[in-house]
């Protein structure tokens, strides 16, 4: 019996060795993002240290990102954007990494569905697309108090770094109790929309946020959000235009709801408004 | 509690700890730890249905106890029939009433009689069929004074519930597995090692085999109606490996298991595909519940002795019962009844013993005549598993009706992870190879590289484990829960 415990012990020892040192190289080298759920996010991330010439940045969701693909270098419009479910924290981390690594940047364009901006890291998706590429010594000073409330009700939240589950697709299951009450912006959005706007001031560039397309059968929904949310907390100026320029299509443009069915038909008029906003 | 599972993980240690280390000195303590993990094991699902396995293990002890001094035939008779209509009882009302009340209300319906009933909303309990036919089989063989019957409450009980085959098998005989728990177990490395090694075969299986194969043959199967003829054999193909990676696998777990506690179960699967004829596939497959229903249905209703007639009868109703124990609905009555016909030339022609030896034996391919067999054999049972995974009878029509047609000799059309399927392919091309490779042990990597040296071994185990690891599927349930 000591024997067999004895093996199983330094048999188990050696699996995780194994398991856990062939996935560390596989995360380290970046080779798992292959084929990897939310590898945007790791090119976004990677983008935003890089220096840049473009004085137009665009942060944004997966729908920004139909519009402005993140892989693609366009010397007007310098696009950053990946998915809602980085949440404002993600979207302002990868604004902080960029202008940290020395970019001059003029205008500061958020493209997202209005919806994106009801994240509070409360949702499914919060484990494998926010936890895994932020929770790690680089960001957590950033965090908020109540980023890190969030953070401590996701189950597991402590093994994202763990190296075989960082580069799978892997979550626990997770459903927020949360009570909702508010109908656009969450606590976590508001406040890292103040800081996005913080920033703004203090390296002077312009904010605008602007929607992306939205399906004719979420009008309703959008209709009824309660417009003083913003103007509770000051960010009045930033959404003044944000709800008159939303643009209603057809369901059938849409493959679930939410992401385009024909991107590429919107992109000209998005860069034509963006540019014209610059100037 | 599924074995696939962190729970499972964690719960097994625990149980393996106290069993050879707390519980040790008492063989009555062992027994009774068996049943307290497994009442857990199961409860952890729902314990409500304990009580079904609490009253069904009261209700055989019983019955069982009063056979022995029972002496007066139609007493006996009594009380088999007692326990048959009790165990036979819950099944059926747990697995077949809305079946049979659908089809009692479409025959009246047919004849211009309208009936209106309204379905129950019955909640199968898990491995109900499974735990059925052990404790059935124990009465039976007391009744034919073929056992005697236990006085030792726990120990039956722990039989009834031995949670490493509860509830998908293999289905135990009550003369195989009851008198192991009257005996003290002694821990034994070469088995518990051994033991280990099945269970890490049977965890492939399932979670690279099966769970990959399940998510290819889910789309195409839910997509059929759109497909060509050659996706969706592609689709037959995958659930053909998905069906013996998910039973076979959680069979060698359940055996793995059970030798880690010092238990013997009988081998559920003798590598099927490579039988070279149906009847061969029938002795390979499933092995335990095909040699219950040979013991206790088969031979009592004359078996293969008698005229022609009984011979087709008794080959009908065994693989229409076998078809219907599957599930509660027409797809597994067909399947059965395909086997059946499937079976019946080879029967018919006295040819049904011919393949008994191991296909190749000692050799690394087969013959040509052998090959052709095994091609010929696997194909009749890739038919048949389209009925057996359609939805309902018109489904796996439209399916087998496509797959026959022109378009069977087009591309396939993926419906969705091209790439996935490809990997899938090649995973699948591994295992039959190893599968093939180990064909002569009691599973496939029983015996391999047991004669180099450990670090040879253990190497082997961790690719294994690594491709557990890389290539694990979307967690599916084990198919065979259901039934």
């Amino acid at each position: 019996m000591k024997t067999f415990l004895r093996n199983c012990a330094l048999f188990l020892v050696l699996t995780v060795l194994f398991i856990e040192g062939i996935t560390a190289f596989l995360k380290y080298s970046g080779l798992f993002l292959k084929y990897y759920p939310g590898k945007e996010i790791y090119y976004a991330i990677e983008k935003s240290k890089l220096s840049n010439d473009s004085k137009i940045l665009l942060l944004g969701d997966s729908v920004g990102r139909q519009l402005f693909d993140n892989t693609i270098n366009n010397k007007q419009i310098n696009s950053l954007a990946c998915n809602q479910a980085v949440g404002m924290p993600g979207q302002y981390f990868l604004l902080n990494n960029y202008l940290n690594s020395e970019n001059e940047v003029d205008q500061v364009i958020m493209l997202f569905n209005p919806l994106s901006f009801q994240n509070n890291l409360d949702q499914i998706y919060t484990y494998h697309y926010f936890l895994k590429p932020f929770y790690n010594s680089e960001y957590t000073d950033l965090f908020s108090e109540n980023v890190n409330r969030q953070i401590s009700k996701i189950p597991y939240h402590y093994f994202a770094q763990v190296p075989h589950i960082y580069i799978t697709s892997w979550a626990p299951e997770f459903r927020s109790l949360d009570k909702i009450d508010y109908t656009f912006l969450s606590p976590i959005s508001i406040e890292y929309l103040i800081k996005i706007k913080e920033l703004s001031s203090k390296y002077s560039f312009k904010l605008n946020i602007l929607p992306t397309p939205v399906s004719i059968e979420s009008k309703a929904f959008i209709e009824a959000i309660d417009k003083t949310e913003f103007q509770k907390c000051n960010l009045d100026s930033e959404f003044r235009n944000y709800f008159e320029k939303i643009v209603y299509l057809d369901s059938a443009n849409f493959e679930d709801g939410i992401h385009l069915t024909q991107p590429e038909r919107y992109i000209e008029e998005y860069k034509k408004e963006i540019l014209l906003q610059s100037n | 509690m599924l074995f696939n599972s962190i729970d499972f993980a964690l719960f097994l240690p625990i149980i393996f700890l106290f069993y050879w280390f707390v519980t040790n000195k008492s063989l009555k303590l062992q027994n009774f730890l068996l049943v307290v993990a497994s009442y857990i094991f199961y409860g952890w699902w729902d314990w409500r249905f304990l009580s079904l396995i609490l009253f069904s293990t009261v209700v055989d002890y019983t019955i069982g106890y009063k056979l022995k001094s029972e002496e007066n035939q139609l007493k006996r008779q009594i009380l088999l029939w007692t326990s048959i209509v009790v165990n036979l009882g819950f099944l059926g009302f747990f697995k077949y009433y809305n079946f049979f009340l659908d089809n009692f209300i479409s025959v009246f319906s047919f004849f211009g009689t309208k009936l209106s009933a309204n379905a129950l909303n019955i909640i199968l309990p898990v491995g109900i069929s499974f735990y059925t036919f052990q404790t059935l089989s124990y009465t039976i063989d007391v009744y034919k004074r073929k056992l005697d019957p236990t006085s030792d409450f726990i120990a039956f009980a722990a039989f009834v519930s031995f949670f490493p085959q509860l509830v998908a098998g293999p289905i135990e005989r009550a003369t195989n597995l009851l008198p192991q728990f009257y005996k003290k177990r002694q821990f034994d490395y070469n088995k518990a090692v051994d033991g280990m090694r099945q269970i890490l075969w049977g965890l492939f299986k399932k979670i690279v085999i099966a769970d990959n194969c399940a998510e290819h043959a889910n789309l195409i199967f839910s997509n059929s109606e759109d497909l060509n003829g050659s996706t969706l054999f592609l689709g037959a193909l995958f659930f053909t490996f998905q069906i013996y990676g998910d039973f076979s696998g959680y069979s060698d777990i359940a055996i793995g298991v059970s030798r880690l506690f010092g238990f013997n179960l009988k081998q559920n699967f003798a590598f099927p595909y490579f039988s070279r004829d149906i009847a061969e596939f029938w002795r390979r497959w499933h092995i335990s519940l095909n040699t219950w229903f040979r013991d206790y249905l088969y031979i009592p209703l004359g078996g293969s002795r008698g005229s022609k007639w009984i011979k087709v009868r008794n080959t009908f109703i065994i693989f229409t019962v076998s078809g219907f124990w599957h599930g509660a609905n027409w797809t597994f009555i067909i399947w059965g009844i395909l086997n059946a016909l499937f079976f019946l030339p080879i029967m018919l022609s006295n040819n049904n013993r011919k393949n008994i030896s191991i296909v190749a034996q000692g050799r690394t391919f087969p013959g040509f005549k052998d090959f052709i067999g095994m091609i010929v054999t696997f194909l009749l049972t890739v038919f048949a598993w389209v009925f057996f995974r359609a939805e309902n009878i018109e489904q796996a029509i439209e399916v087998v009706s496509e797959m026959v047609s022109a378009s069977f000799f087009e591309l396939p059309r993926f419906v969705q992870n091209r790439r996935g399927a490809i990997i899938t392919i090649v995973l699948v091309c591994l295992f039959v190879l190893i599968e093939w490779n180990g064909r002569e042990s009691q599973y496939a990597i029983a015996n391999s590289l047991l004669k180099k040296r450990r670090i040879m071994r253990w190497g082997y185990y961790l690719i294994i484990i690594f491709l557990i690891f890389w290539f694990r599927g979307e967690n599916q349930d084990f198919i065979y829960f259901q039934f």
